[in-house]
């Protein structure tokens, strides 16, 4: 698929709309018994009727000018997945990053220790430490070395004339302070602050703050003394123990990638890449950095959650918030209930008239106006005293924060549908090899050329997580034309992978498997053109700050 | 108890035995069947000359575990101390018997009490374990001084 497209897409939006109530007015037509309206997208996944509809899509989208031949290739829906975060012809919602095996997160040190090495003219154990010391900031560094190079080395523990680490024995006089065991076949160690001790105590020494998660800020054990254990002392140390200097090389790594701020680790469990993005901490407010790792994952570089695109980072921690803490519950109790007005208790209305009599404390009060029964005189089954102000200002906060909750639960049931929908997607997955397998044996179709149905799958569930995130995006942005705009298209991305979904969930049915096949490849095709232009359209309002939301 | 921490702490009460600071006192605890138990030392340090804190012996108990000397021992009090870093069960709250922070295998007995007795006269702000001691060092700093006084009369070295 061309770039120029989906900029094309941007600018036709008008058109764009056009189109959609074009369609719907086919599918409203084909099943008018529905009612059915563009802004309800949900309840066009009901609506079976993909012959008709993907009729009237390949028309159309060979009006928009995108519904070549070459378009409907099942090779391009694999690359719209792999895409996904690549850098190939960078998309405005993707970010550059790049994903750093250990080999390459060791060149970059290397790198950053060969650039400086010539300028501190220390050895380069020494340069190393420093860099870590100064969280591999290089400015700070020369800055303070060159003012004062002896000052900055002590001020970590190191010295100029720092001897190479080596193990020695035969020496009558060393005693080692920790085990206090002396004598000429005890083999020692000593760093170049001088002080011995026996290389048992040290491997025991070391081999307990490594487990700890420590690496380069082992100092000599000597009290007070301040010397680092350097790297080469530490594989001395450690050269009988090959699982605890494993341990030891981990853990220098995780506090190389945790001290520089365009590195991370990916979160997913057990792997070992870690992700390079260079989208300035600044620039995250505004730029979601969905990258994705070797091994499959995505998520957010700045906030580690799942690829939440297009939701911004502070919007997801807010709703993860709230839809983890009861405060819809408190909701709920405001929207349904009331208190007595004398005990506070809560109380829920479920029948009976309006004379009520609180079971805690058998205080009388009329629900309507919450004021004391005997004050109603006579006129006990009908309340005169609802318009008067108390009442009315009861009232008002009891319908508000119904709507509110009500608004809550409109936006809370899309996005967990979604969710819900991603996870029966890895089910689906699981029929549609079984599909595939039936396909290849009952038709001439090759293993390649069946591949379509699982790269469908594959597009479902990009679109899916899109949508559910969508809906967070949403329930916070202030109601204006612009989030209009916003809705329109959510609404059309989600009837498509709605459509699309029935399509691949029963693809074997009376008419031709090529018929078939030609339908889910044109929808694929469709969906992600939705998916694209949903996704540049968030990506650029959010930087031209089009939306306002709510705090 | 593991060789090398027996080993050591043989080796602590060897040296301590040679030479140890005036006026303290440190020796492992008699089990009740008279041997001696390595892992729990009695021992009592005095306060400095010329501070609040002189003329009492503040008792305490310094707690070794198997992982010693690869982590310091627990020192507590007993009784509890009143002492902007001392935790009400009367544990010591000190860099140099943190694991995490200033603690290292070749720090001797005599090392700790000093530390402590250093400590006594010279609270550290940045870590308070109690706040009965901690507010009024830093609210009524003579308030504080005539408390600790009294607490080294309650505490006098008799001996």
């Amino acid at each position: 698929m061309s770039d120029d497209f989906s900029d094309e897409y941007m600018d036709d939006d008008y058109e764009d709309f056009e189109y959609s109530d074009d369609e719907s007015a086919i599918s409203v037509g084909s099943s008018s018994e529905q009612g059915h309206s563009s802004a309800m997208a949900a309840t066009a996944a009901s609506q079976g009727q993909p012959g008709a509809l993907s009729q009237s899509q390949v028309q159309n989208s060979a009006d928009l000018g995108y519904g070549d031949d070459d378009d409907f290739d099942a090779g391009d829906d694999v690359d719209f997945v792999r895409a996904i975060g690549a850098s190939r012809g960078r998309k405005s919602w993707e970010v550059d990053f790049k994903v750093c095996d250990a080999d390459s997160l060791r060149a970059i040190q290397t790198a950053a220790i060969d650039s400086i090495e010539p300028v501190l003219s220390v050895s380069r154990e020494s340069t190393t430490l420093l860099l870590r010391c100064y969280a591999w900031k290089e400015e700070p560094l020369v800055e303070d070395f060159l003012a004062d190079p002896d000052r900055t080395l002590a001020k970590f523990g190191l010295s100029s004339r720092a001897a190479a680490p080596c193990i020695g024995s035969g020496d009558n006089e060393f005693t080692c302070e920790i085990c206090y065991t002396s004598g000429a076949d005890e083999k020692y160690l000593g760093l170049a602050c001088g002080h011995r001790f026996c290389i048992d105590c040290y491997l025991m020494y070391t081999s307990g703050k490594i487990r700890e998660g420590e690496s380069w800020r082992i100092r000599c054990p000597a009290p007070k003394c301040k010397m680092l254990l350097g790297e080469e002392a530490a594989r001395l140390i450690l050269s009988t123990s090959k699982d605890v200097l494993h341990r030891y090389e981990d853990n220098l790594m995780r506090s190389f990638v945790g001290d520089i701020d365009s590195l991370t680790w990916c979160p997913a469990p057990n792997c070992q890449y870690a992700v390079q993005c260079l989208v300035p901490r600044s620039a995250m407010a505004t730029v979601i950095s969905v990258v994705r790792c070797k091994c499959g994952n995505a998520f957010c570089f700045s906030c580690k959650e799942g690829d939440h695109l297009p939701a911004p980072c502070s919007l997801v921690k807010k709703w993860l918030q709230k839809c983890k803490d009861d405060s819809e519950t408190s909701n709920w109790l405001k929207a349904n209930t009331k208190e007595c007005s004398k005990c506070k208790s809560t109380i829920e209305k479920n029948g009976g008239c309006n004379h009520m009599i609180c079971r805690e404390c058998h205080f009388e009060f009329c629900w309507v106006c919450m004021g004391p029964w005997n004050e109603h005189g006579q006129q006990f089954y009908n309340c005169n005293r609802f318009n008067e102000d108390s009442s009315k200002n009861a009232r008002d906060a009891l319908s508000k924060s119904r709507a509110q909750l009500e608004r809550y639960l409109h936006y809370f049931t899309r996005y967990n549908n979604h969710e819900q929908s991603v996870k029966l997607a890895r089910k689906l997955l699981a029929t549609t090899e079984k599909n595939m397998e039936l396909l290849q044996r009952e038709t001439t179709l090759s293993w390649i050329e069946v591949q379509f149905l699982s790269d469908a799958v594959d597009v479902l569930s990009v679109c899916r997580t899109t949508l559910k995130w969508s809906y967070v995006l949403a329930y916070y942005m202030l109601s204006d034309n612009q989030k209009t705009i916003f809705e329109n298209n959510q609404s059309d991305l989600e009837m498509a992978t709605e459509q699309l979904n029935e399509l691949v969930e029963n693809p074997i049915g009376q008419s031709s498997i090529e018929d078939i096949k030609r339908k889910i490849i044109d929808k694929s095709t469709y969906v992600k053109a939705r998916w694209e232009t949903l996704l540049s359209d968030t990506s650029l309002g959010l930087q031209e700050n089009r939306w306002q939301f709510e705090d | 108890m593991s060789g090398i921490c027996r080993n050591r702490l043989m080796e602590e009460r060897k040296q301590w035995r040679k030479d140890h600071p005036y006026g303290f006192y440190a020796r492992p605890q008699k089990s009740t069947d008279g041997s001696l138990d390595l892992m729990r030392w009695e021992c009592g340090i005095p306060g400095k000359d010329g501070t609040p804190w002189d003329g009492g012996l503040y008792k305490c108990m310094l707690l070794f575990t198997e992982d010693y000397p690869v982590a310091p021992p627990k020192c507590q009090f007993t009784p509890p101390l009143f002492h902007p870093n001392v935790f009400p069960s009367g544990t010591v709250c000190l860099s140099i018997l943190n694991a995490e922070k200033g603690w290292k295998p070749a720090i001797t007995i005599k090392q700790i009490l000093l530390g402590i007795q250093d400590l006594l006269d010279d609270p550290n702000n940045e870590d308070p374990a109690q706040t009965e001691a901690f507010q009024m060092y830093r609210k009524d700093i003579a308030k504080y001084h005539v408390k600790i006084r009294e607490q080294a009369q309650k505490f006098a070295n008799d001996s």
